[in-house]
C-alpha cells in the first residue's frame, strides 16, 4: 500500500481532505464551542465567589431584603454575609422581645405566627432530603395537604432529636449556631406538643435558621456549567422539574405543529405561483415584484393584526410562520423553476408537449431535486420563526419555557430548549439531506452532512466486520 | 516524395449517381423553406441572422446543413423544429405552414437532452405518452426503438448510467419513436470522441437505410457531411445564407473506404474552399449574439 | 385535484381542531397575584362544579390586552387604571368582580446608589408606559414633590425590566410581582424604594368583561363571582396555605416558598371588605374614588386626552348578586 507515500499536508488550495480528515473536523466543528464554553464556565478565574444557599431563610427588613431566597440560590460572598447578620439581627430582637415576658408585641398574630413557623419547618426541608430523611418524591403520589403534614412532622420529629442530642446528621449540614437555635426553637415548640400537630402548633414566632450555603464558583446566571445544563435538560425532558404539567415534550409538540402546518400552509399557496412564476413570465411579473417588496416588510410587524383575523391561539402563530416564510417560497421556488434546463424543454417539445404536460412532466420533474433543497433550506427559515410566533396571542409551545423563565434567570431550563430547537432544525435538514441521494439518485450529490456521514461510518464499520469474520 | 494528385471537378457524377439524384428529385418534397429571414432585435440594433434562405429537402433525403460557427446554421434548424419564428419568408412542411413545434419533425440536439429522471424506456416512451397512445403499445414500441439503437440491455437504466454515445442513441430512438416526417439533427455528435464519432456515423446510416426518414443534419465537420450526405448546403455567415447547394457525387451505399476516394476528396476541397473563402477577416462577435 | 382538496380540507380541520376554543365564555388572566388566584378554582373545578362554561387563557399582561382590544376575549384581568386607558383606545369594559388591591407587589426598584425616590432626579427608569407601572411611579414622585419631568422614562415591558436593570441601562425599574421579586433578585443591592402599600387603593385589580357579554350573560358572570369568593374563602383558611401556595407557584413558575410574600404584597378582598370598596366614594378606599384618581392622573399626563365616565366602567351588582 502507501507506505511510501508522503503524507498529505492539510492545507491545500482547491484540494478536498480526505474523507477521515472531513470527519474529524466536522467532529471539531462541534467540539470546540463546546470546548470553549466549558473551560469559560469552569475556570474559576473568570468568576468569583458565592455561596449557593443550602439553607434559605427571609429575613424582616423587607426593603433591603425585598426578594424570596430558596434554597439553590446563588449568593455572591458580602451579600451573603450582609444576609446572615439581617437572620441574626432578627434573632436578636426575637430574644429580646422574649425577655420583655408576657407584654411583648410579635408584630403578628397567633395565625400568622404559626405559618411563620410551618415556613420555617417546611424551609428545613433541604437539610432532611440531603440527609436522607425525606424522601420528596412522595410528592408525586400524594395530595398536597397530607404531604406537608408528613414534611412538618419529619422536620418537628427531626428538631426534637437534633435538640436531645439523637440525631446526628452528616457533618457539615448542620452549623453549630443553628444546633442551637434549634434547641431553642425546640424548647419553645415542645412546649406545646412533642409530635406534629397542625392543631397545637406553638402560635409564638420561633426563631430563624441562620443562612449556610456552599462557597463555589459564582457563574452568572445566564452562563449555566454544561452539567448544569445536562442535568435540568434532562429534568426538564422527562418531567422531573417544576415546569409542572405542561412539560417540554408536550411543549415540543406544540412548537413542532406550528413550524410544520406553517410550512406546509406556505407551500400549499406557495408552490402554485411560485411554479406559474417561473413558467410564464406573465405571472413572473405579476406576483414577483410585490412579493420581492413585501418581503422586506418585518412579518412580526403584523401580530396584533394577526391576532385581530386569527383569534388568540395556534393560528395567528401558524400565519406567522407563513407570512416570514411565503415570500421567500415565492422567490425562491420561481427563481430554480426558471432554472430549468431550457434544452429539455426544447426536446420535450419536439416530442409534442404542450403547456400542461411541459409543466407536469419537464418542468416539474425536472426541479423536483432543487426544489427540495430550497424547501430544507425554507424549513430551516419556518424554525427562525417559531419564537416570535409563540409570543403571539396565548404564548404556547416551547417559547413559553424560553420567555417566562428567561424573565426569571433561570437560563438553565432557557438552554436546554434552546438547544433543543437548534437540534430539531439541524436533524430535520441532515435528514431531508441524506434521504435526497435516495429520491434522486440522478442529481448532483452535495457536500456530505454529519448524519450521511455518520451512516457511512456504521456501513463501514459493517463492511469491515464482515470482512473479518 | 508526396504525390498530389489532380482531383475531380466534384459536379462530375458517375451515371449510378446522376440517376439516383434524377430519383431523389422526382420524390415529393417534404420540406420547403422559400426566402426564410430571422431578423433578432438586440440593445445594439437589429441583428439578420438568417437572409432569404431557400430549400428543399425530399422524401427519405439525408441533407446536411455545414458552415462556420456564427453563421446561423443552429437559427435554421430551430426555425425548421419551430422552437423559433422567421421573420421573413415562410416554412412548409408536407405543403403545410408549420406553426410552432410538433412531433411530425423529430430533434436530436447536440448536448444530452435525455430526462434525466426517467429511465431509457420511459425517455424513449415519453413522445408516445404524450400522443395519447395506451401504454403498453407505448412501451412495445419503445422497446423496439431500444432493441434497433442496440441498448435493449439498457431499456432500465437512467440516462446518468450511459456514456454519451449511448445517450445519443437514446435521443435517436426517443425522437424516431414519434415516427417523425423529418429528422432534425443539430450536431450530434459534435460532443463525442472521434472514435464513437465514427461508430455513430456508421449507426445512422444503418439506421437511415432501414426507417423511412427524412434527416436534416447539421455538422461543422466537412467529412462527416460528405460521408452521410445526400445534398449539402452551405451556409454563408452575416447574415446566413445560402452560398451553394453541392450534390455528393459519392455512390451510395456508404463505407468508410469512400474517405480516400477521388470524388469524396474533391468534394471535401470544394467544401473547404467555399468555408475558407468566405472566413471573415476579423469576427465580430458582437454580431454574432443569438446565433449559433 | 380531488387530493388537493382532501388536503386541504384536512388541513383546516386539523389547523381548527387543533387550536379553537369551544368554551362560551373567554377570560385572559395574567401573572398578577391577585389573578393567579383563579388558578385554584380551575384547578380545583370549581367553574365546572357552579355550571358556567368558562375558558380561562393564560397570557402577557399586555398581550390579554390586546386581545381583548382585538375582540378576541370576553373579559380580561385589568387594573382599573388601564381598564380606562383600554377603554380610551376604543374597547369598553365593565368591572364586576375586584379581586385585590395592590400592597406592595408594585415596586419602584432601584439600584444599590439610589437610596430614595429624591435620588432619582435626572436618572432613566425603565417601565411600561401607560400602564400601572407609569401610574406607580407618577405617583412616587408626586408624593415627593417631583414630576415626570425630573426623570427619564425608558418604555420597557414589564416582563422584560429585570434584564433591563441588570444590564445597567437604567438607575430603576417598575414593575409587579414576580417581575418585581426576580430584579431584587437578580441585582445586588437592589431595593424597592417605593412601592404600592406606600399608597394602598391605588391600583384595584380586578375582572373586567364586555359591556355586551355582560348583559346577554349575566347569570354566568354571577356564576364567576360567585367562584371567585369561594376561592376567597379557600386563600384565607390557614390551612389551606400550602396547597394554595403550589397551586399557584406552579401557574407563574416558582417555587412554592417563593410565591409567599408575593400574596402579601396583594390584599385579597373579603365579601365584607369588598362591600365597602364598591360604594361610591372619594378616596382610594372606594373603587371609584381610586378610579376617579387615575383618571385624573392619565389626563393630566396625557395617557389620554379626555377625562372618562368613570361609573360606564364599573358595575358592583354581579357581586352584590354573588354574595346576596
Amino acid at each position: 500500500m502507501g507506505s511510501h507515500q508522503p503524507p498529505q499536508p492539510w492545507f491545500r488550495v482547491g484540494t478536498l481532505l480526505s474523507e477521515k480528515r472531513s470527519g474529524v473536523l466536522m467532529i471539531c466543528s462541534f467540539l470546540l464551542p463546546i470546548l470553549i464554553y466549558s473551560f469559560v464556565a469552569y475556570c474559576p478565574i473568570f468568576w468569583g465567589h458565592a455561596y449557593e444557599l443550602t439553607i434559605a431563610a427571609r429575613p424582616d427588613d423587607k426593603v433591603e431584603f425585598g426578594a424570596t431566597y430558596t434554597q439553590g440560590f446563588s449568593m455572591e460572598e458580602d451579600e451573603f454575609t450582609r444576609f446572615q447578620k439581617a437572620i441574626r439581627d432578627d434573632n436578636e430582637k426575637l430574644t429580646a422581645l422574649y425577655q420583655q415576658g408576657d407584654e411583648a408585641d410579635f408584630g403578628m398574630s397567633p395565625r400568622a405566627a404559626r405559618s411563620h413557623n410551618k415556613r420555617l419547618l417546611r424551609e428545613f426541608e433541604p437539610v432532611l432530603s440531603r440527609n436522607g430523611l425525606f424522601d420528596i418524591s412522595v410528592k408525586e403520589e400524594m395530595e398536597t395537604k397530607p404531604y406537608y403534614q408528613l414534611l412538618y412532622g419529619a422536620a418537628y420529629d427531626t428538631w426534637g432529636e437534633i435538640a436531645t442530642g439523637k440525631e446526628q446528621l452528616q457533618k457539615g449540614s448542620l452549623s453549630e449556631e443553628n444546633r442551637e437555635i434549634i434547641k431553642k426553637n425546640w424548647a419553645l415548640l415542645s412546649s406545646v406538643s412533642e409530635t406534629y400537630d397542625s392543631g397545637k402548633l406553638y402560635s409564638k414566632p420561633i426563631y430563624k435558621l441562620i443562612p449556610q450555603g456552599n462557597k463555589q464558583v459564582a457563574r452568572a446566571s445566564w452562563f449555566p456549567a454544561p452539567h448544569q445544563i445536562i442535568r435540568r435538560g434532562w429534568e426538564d425532558l422527562t418531567g422531573k422539574s417544576e415546569l409542572g404539567d405542561l412539560n417540554v415534550p408536550t411543549r415540543y409538540l406544540q412548537s413542532l405543529k406550528i413550524v410544520f402546518f406553517g410550512f406546509f400552509v406556505a407551500c400549499l399557496i406557495g408552490l402554485p405561483l411560485a411554479l406559474l412564476a417561473g413558467t410564464f413570465s406573465f405571472f413572473s411579473r405579476l406576483i414577483e415584484p410585490f412579493t420581492d417588496f413585501f418581503r422586506y416588510m418585518p412579518a412580526p410587524a403584523f401580530s396584533t393584526i394577526l391576532v385581530v383575523i386569527f383569534d388568540i391561539y395556534d393560528q395567528p402563530k401558524i400565519a406567522l410562520v407563513v407570512l416570514g416564510t411565503l415570500p421567500h417560497l415565492i422567490l425562491m421556488v420561481a427563481n430554480t423553476t426558471r432554472m430549468v434546463d431550457q434544452p429539455l424543454l426544447d426536446a420535450a417539445q419536439t416530442l409534442g408537449a404542450r403547456r400542461g404536460t411541459l409543466i407536469s412532466k419537464v418542468i416539474v420533474p425536472g426541479i423536483l431535486p432543487h426544489l427540495y433543497n430550497d424547501l430544507r433550506i425554507l424549513l430551516g427559515w419556518a424554525w427562525t420563526w417559531l419564537v416570535i410566533a409563540e409570543l403571539i396571542g396565548a404564548k404556547s409551545g416551547l417559547t413559553e419555557i424560553i420567555d417566562t423563565q428567561g424573565r426569571r434567570f433561570h437560563f438553565d431550563h432557557v438552554y436546554p430548549v434552546i438547544l433543543l430547537i437548534g437540534i430539531t432544525g439541524f436533524v430535520t435538514d441532515q435528514i431531508l439531506a441524506s434521504f435526497r441521494t435516495v429520491l434522486f439518485p440522478y442529481a448532483a450529490s452535495e457536500k456530505k452532512g454529519i448524519l450521511s456521514f455518520a451512516f457511512a461510518m456504521v456501513h463501514k464499520l459493517f463492511k469491515s466486520k464482515k470482512a473479518t469474520s | 516524395m508526396s504525390q498530389i494528385i489532380d482531383l475531380p471537378d466534384y459536379k462530375e457524377q458517375s451515371p449510378e449517381v446522376a440517376s439516383y439524384f434524377k430519383d431523389l428529385k422526382n420524390r415529393s418534397k417534404v420540406l420547403e423553406v422559400n426566402r426564410a429571414g430571422r431578423v433578432f432585435a438586440s440593445p445594439k440594433g437589429e441583428i439578420e441572422a438568417l437572409k432569404d434562405v431557400s430549400l428543399d429537402v425530399y422524401q427519405r433525403e439525408f441533407m446536411t446543413v455545414i458552415g462556420q460557427s456564427g453563421c446561423g446554421k443552429s437559427t435554421l434548424i430551430r426555425i425548421l423544429a419551430g422552437l423559433e419564428t422567421t421573420t421573413s419568408g415562410n416554412v412548409l412542411l408536407d405543403g403545410e405552414q408549420i406553426t410552432g413545434p410538433g412531433s411530425d419533425r423529430g430533434m436530436v440536439f447536440q448536448g444530452y437532452t435525455l430526462f434525466p429522471w426517467l429511465t431509457v424506456k420511459k425517455n424513449v416512451m415519453f413522445g408516445l405518452q404524450v400522443s395519447g397512445k395506451a401504454m403498453a403499445e407505448c412501451e412495445k414500441d419503445a422497446l423496439q426503438w431500444i432493441d434497433l439503437v442496440g441498448l435493449k440491455k439498457f431499456a432500465n437504466a437512467y440516462p446518468h448510467e450511459l456514456s454519451g454515445g449511448m445517450k445519443q442513441r437514446v435521443a435517436i430512438a426517443r425522437a424516431l419513436a414519434n415516427r417523425p416526417r423529418i429528422l432534425l439533427m443539430d450536431e450530434p455528435f459534435g460532443a463525442l470522441d472521434a472514435q464513437t464519432r465514427a461508430q455513430m456515423q456508421a449507426y445512422l446510416l444503418e439506421i437511415w437505410h432501414h426507417i423511412d426518414v427524412t434527416i436534416l443534419f447539421i455538422t461543422h465537420d466537412l467529412e462527416e457531411a460528405v460521408y452521410l450526405s445526400d445534398r449539402i448546403l452551405v451556409l454563408g455567415a452575416n447574415p446566413g445564407h445560402v452560398q451553394e447547394i453541392i450534390e455528393v457525387p459519392v455512390e451510395r451505399p456508404r463505407r468508410p473506404e469512400q474517405f480516400i476516394t477521388a470524388e469524396f476528396l474533391a468534394t471535401k476541397k470544394r467544401l473547404e474552399n467555399l468555408i475558407h473563402v468566405s472566413a471573415p477577416e476579423h469576427i465580430d462577435t458582437s454580431k454574432m449574439l443569438g446565433m449559433g | 385535484m380531488k387530493l388537493t382538496q382532501h388536503l386541504m380540507m384536512g388541513l383546516a380541520a386539523l389547523v381548527f381542531a387543533g387550536s379553537a376554543s369551544a368554551a362560551k365564555l373567554k377570560v385572559a388572566y395574567s401573572d398578577w397575584p391577585g389573578w393567579v388566584a383563579w388558578e385554584i378554582g380551575i384547578k380545583k373545578g370549581w367553574f365546572k362544579e357552579a355550571g358556567v362554561d368558562i375558558e380561562f387563557v393564560w397570557m402577557d399582561y399586555v398581550a390579554s390586552m390586546d386581545a381583548y382590544g382585538a375582540g378576541k376575549l370576553d373579559g380580561v384581568c385589568m387594573t382599573n387604571g388601564d381598564a380606562l386607558v383600554t377603554g380610551d383606545a376604543g374597547k369598553p369594559s365593565v368591572g364586576i368582580i375586584i379581586n385585590d388591591y395592590s400592597n406592595g407587589n408594585d415596586m419602584l426598584i432601584a439600584t444599590k446608589d439610589i437610596p430614595n425616590v429624591k435620588a432619582l432626579k435626572g436618572k432613566k427608569i425603565g417601565l411600561e408606559e401607560g400602564f400601572v407601572p407609569h401610574l406607580i411611579t407618577l405617583k412616587a414622585l408626586e408624593v415627593n414633590g417631583m414630576s415626570e419631568s425630573d426623570i427619564e422614562i425608558i418604555n420597557t415591558p414589564t416582563d422584560k425590566t429585570p434584564q433591563v436593570l441588570k444590564s445597567g441601562a437604567v438607575s430603576a425599574i417598575c414593575a409587579w410581582q414576580p417581575n418585581s421579586g426576580a430584579a431584587l433578585k437578580e441585582v445586588p443591592g437592589s431595593k424597592a424604594i417605593f412601592t404600592s402599600a406606600d399608597a394602598p387603593g391605588l391600583i384595584y385589580d380586578v375582572l373586567f368583561v364586555g359591556p355586551k357579554t355582560l348583559k346577554r350573560d349575566r347569570a354566568d358572570w354571577v356564576k364567576v363571582a360567585k367562584v371567585w369568593y369561594k376561592i376567597v374563602a379557600y386563600l384565607k383558611d390557614e390551612d389551606n396555605i400550602e396547597e394554595a401556595l403550589e397551586i399557584l407557584a406552579g401557574r407563574v413558575k416558582v417555587k412554592a416558598d417563593e410565591y409567599e410574600p408575593f400574596l402579601d404584597g396583594t390584599y385579597i378582598l373579603s365579601p365584607a371588605e369588598v362591600k365597602e370598596v364598591w360604594k361610591k366614594n372619594d378616596g382610594l378606599k372606594s373603587i371609584y374614588g381610586s378610579t376617579k384618581i387615575s383618571n385624573e392622573f392619565n389626563v393630566k399626563y396625557g395617557v389620554y386626552k379626555k377625562s372618562l365616565q368613570i361609573e360606564n366602567y364599573l358595575d358592583p351588582s354581579i357581586t352584590m348578586d354573588a354574595l346576596k
